[in-house]
């Protein structure tokens, strides 16, 4: 079932350098169960789609569009809340908080109406976090696990959107692979539309459906 | 904590600097240039004249006054027996000095000297109300004398005659005691108030012509406390001005110690203000350099915030607050670590600096009540702290005498009850050649005398009056009388202090202690009439109260029985 569509978006940015053409008309479908792999070079405007995606910014011209509705007429705060989880190559736990807290924040977000300490720690066994390591702050992680904590705390409330920039961008081979597992078993078994953004071969293979990034341009492989 | 500490500090320091100038007895001293020249008392009153003095003593030049030693401290006649006692006259006197105010005298104002029993002098003795002493220990325990015991101040006379020696008795108040180690006694008079020495003297200079008793009275030193420091120089013009004749008098002041302090502590206000605004605008710099930190260095939280759906402004809040907290977390530790600083910088400036600049501990070591005749070193005794706290300096306690002054709707009155002693009319029959019987002369002397309420007001003008009498001189002490007067159309009235049958022991010489004397009376002319008013009518008589002090010149009215309001109540003129 479609759930994203990109209908000819294109975004413009100005350095010293002078206008960049970050994105081109990029139009693209996005489906429920999917894992997707958006691939290209450094610079190829990547992060610009996700952003894009995530309604963080609003393109130039085109429409991004949730569900038929159109990110510039919604709420894109709330869409991002509840509908939206967002995975990092830096992880960004803040450091100050445990891993059960980490995920218990999103929670508090988006105004979770369950038992959020134990969905939190629901999500945090759902991705191979044992629980006596529930209550370590997040420094305390190996990268691996940070990362694997960083998709709990996107999983948390539910959304039906994964959007995952580079995260497997710090992680060794193993720690990418099971990364990889979780959120292809995201797609797969939870039925969410996980969508990486990543430049590793071997995690566009994993995908179900892979599309690059050239020069601003996005094309389906 | 340093802008809190300098804060403090400067706060602390203008603090101390009003405490200073509050607390600090500015004194404007007259003192004689030469020992044998006393000065005129009037010098001190033309002094008192200026606005800004709030208090003054003076010292009152009296050699012949003392208290003489042995049996004649106590062996006054009784007053029910009537009957005189030998009387020793021995060498030896505690001298007296008649003083406006004793804690201003320079022992008591340094705490060399200090009342050990009983009181210091009271203000109904500084009033004239009733004779009281302050004796030194010495007397006391020579003589065994104790708080409440009858003393006799004696004084010789030129005027009653050779053997002229007058004996006054006097209620002993307080007994003081010195702290010098090794006190030279004869530095240690008794005293007594002002007023009352002003009336021996005036008592025993009896003459008619004497009306100015301060022309007459010497003084030896007189004190004022001045509003403050600025009050200095235009007290010695304005004295100047009013002719205090300086070929004869020193002014000198006591600023020295004030200037010293007020100086130290204006440069560590100053240095305190400096480093205040210096940390104030570098604070600001780092505050603002921090926040601007603080704020890029979380940039990956706001994101993440972000992409968990925070709205940009609620996360900008977020952290705003939180550098808010943060902000004001410090800055009430800062608050707290700076006052604890600040009491510690205090603490050391009071225990060094100030306590160098302070010329006190100088002054508490001079152990004679005479090193003074020149210099005038009268600082308060104190210890400056510079805390800042209200507990650091206090109100002075000393029960000096304030001057009242009169508001302009104000009217002075002062009452004294006086007797008529003869009338013109009376006098007339026994003009020369006649000369009076025994029996007319024992008749005057023992006759009821009527009695007249004397009012002295500030302001005659205040009263309607209606002028009778032609007398002119200009020395005469005028009264108007009621209509109802009886003796209203006699021109002249001769005055005096006492009833028939009232014993006046005042009035005897040390060879006789008896009531012999006859009363003097003093002439006085009715200068017409007044309507009846609210402060006077029948036998009541108003008089100005120039010429109310003239009679109290010259009446000396210092028994203990006798009260004599010599301020008066003030009221307001109803006019």
């Amino acid at each position: 079932m479609k759930i994203l569509d990109l209908n000819g978006i294109s975004y413009d940015y100005t350095t010293k350098a002078g206008k960049v053409h970050a994105l081109k008309e990029a139009t693209a479908s996005f489906e429920t169960g999917v894992v997707y792999a958006i691939v290209g070079r450094s610079g190829s405007g990547k992060s610009t789609l996700m952003s894009l995606m995530a309604g963080l910014d609003v393109p130039r011209d085109g429409d991004v569009r949730y569900r038929g509705e159109s990110l510039l007429s919604m709420d894109r705060d709330r869409y991002r809340r509840e509908h939206v989880g967002m995975i990092f190559q830096s992880y960004y736990l803040l450091p100050q908080l445990t891993a059960v807290e980490n995920v218990e924040l999103s929670l508090e977000l988006a105004n979770y109406r369950g038992n959020k300490r134990a969905r939190a720690e629901e999500m945090l066994t759902l991705v191979g976090i044992r629980r006596e390591q529930f209550r370590k702050r997040s420094t305390q992680f190996s990268g691996g696990e940070q990362q694997r904590i960083a998709v709990a705390r996107a999983i948390a409330a539910d959304p039906e959107l994964i959007l995952a920039d580079e995260p497997t961008g710090n992680l060794d081979n193993e720690n990418s692979m099971n990364i990889v597992e979780i959120l292809t078993e995201l797609a797969h078994r939870y039925g969410k539309c996980v969508i990486i953004i990543t430049h590793a071969a071997e995690v566009a293979e994993r995908a179900d459906r892979v599309l690059r990034m050239d020069d601003g341009y996005l094309r389906a492989e | 904590m340093t802008v809190t500490a300098s804060f403090v500090v400067r706060g602390a320091c203008e603090q101390t600097e009003r405490s200073l100038a509050r607390d600090y007895i500015f004194v404007a001293s007259l003192v004689k240039r030469s020992a044998a020249n006393d000065f005129p008392l009037a010098e001190v009153v033309r002094c008192l004249e200026y606005p800004g003095v709030v208090a003054f003593n003076a010292t009152l030049s009296y050699a012949n006054g003392g208290i003489p030693e042995g049996e004649t401290l106590l062996a006054y006649p009784s007053r029910t027996e009537g009957v005189g006692a030998s009387v020793l006259l021995p060498e030896a006197l505690c001298p007296i000095q008649g003083v406006e105010n004793l804690a201003l005298v320079y022992p008591f104002f340094s705490g060399e000297c200090t009342v050990r029993e009983g009181t210091g002098l009271t203000p109904r003795g500084y009033a004239g109300e009733v004779a009281e002493v302050v004796i030194p220990w010495y007397l006391a325990e020579r003589h065994g004398i104790r708080v409440g015991d009858t003393v006799n101040r004696r004084y010789y006379s030129d005027v009653v005659g050779d053997d002229g020696y007058w004996y006054i008795p006097t209620v002993v108040v307080g007994i003081y005691e010195t702290s010098a180690p090794d006190p030279e006694t004869e530095d240690y008079p008794a005293y007594m108030p002002l007023a009352v020495t002003e009336l021996d003297f005036g008592e025993l200079q009896y003459d008619e012509r004497v009306f100015n008793m301060s022309e007459h009275h010497k003084a030896v030193r007189a004190d004022f406390v001045l509003e403050g420091r600025e009050a200095f120089a235009s007290f010695v013009a304005f004295a100047k001005e009013r002719g205090v004749n300086f070929q004869n008098v020193n002014m000198v002041f006591n600023n020295s110690t004030y200037d010293v302090l007020a100086s130290e502590i204006g440069n560590i206000r100053m240095i305190a203000t400096i480093v205040w605004i210096s940390v104030i605008v570098v604070g600001l710099g780092i505050l603002i350099f921090f926040t601007v930190y603080l704020y890029h260095a979380r940039d990956k939280e706001r994101l993440l915030l972000g992409s968990l759906g925070m709205k940009r402004g609620a996360v900008r809040g977020t952290i705003a607050l939180e550098l808010i907290v943060l902000f004001v977390v410090f800055a009430v530790m800062g608050l707290g670590v700076g006052e604890l600083a600040a009491e510690a910088l205090c603490r050391t400036v009071d225990d060094t600096v100030l306590a160098r600049a302070s010329a006190s501990d100088a002054v508490r070591d001079v152990t004679s009540a005479s090193e003074f005749d020149i210099t005038m070193p009268l600082e308060k005794n104190m210890r400056l702290r510079i805390l800042g706290r209200d507990d650091g300096t206090e109100e002075p306690s000393l029960a000096w005498n304030r001057i009242v002054r009169l508001a302009e709707d104000e009217l002075g009155v002062s009452r004294h009850r006086l007797f008529v002693y003869q009338t013109i009319s009376e006098l007339r029959k026994y003009a020369p050649p006649y000369v009076p019987t025994a029996e007319e002369t024992m008749e005057i002397f023992t006759r009821e005398r009527t009695a007249v309420d004397v009012i002295g007001v500030t302001d005659l003008s205040a009263f309607i009056l209606h002028e009778t009498s032609g007398v002119q001189n200009e020395q005469a002490i005028r009264l108007y009388v009621s209509e109802d007067f009886c003796y209203r159309d006699e021109g002249s009235l001769f005055l005096c202090r006492f009833n028939a049958g009232d014993t006046f022991f005042n009035d005897v010489s040390y060879t006789r202690f008896m009531p012999s004397m006859p009363c003097r009376s003093y002439r006085v002319v009715i200068a017409g009439t007044y309507e009846k008013n609210e402060f006077c009518s029948g036998n009541e008589v108003l008089v100005s109260m120039e010429d109310y002090h003239k009679l109290y010149s010259l009446i000396s009215l210092t028994d203990p029985d006798y009260h004599f309001h010599r301020i008066g109540e003030v009221v307001s003129a109803s006019h």
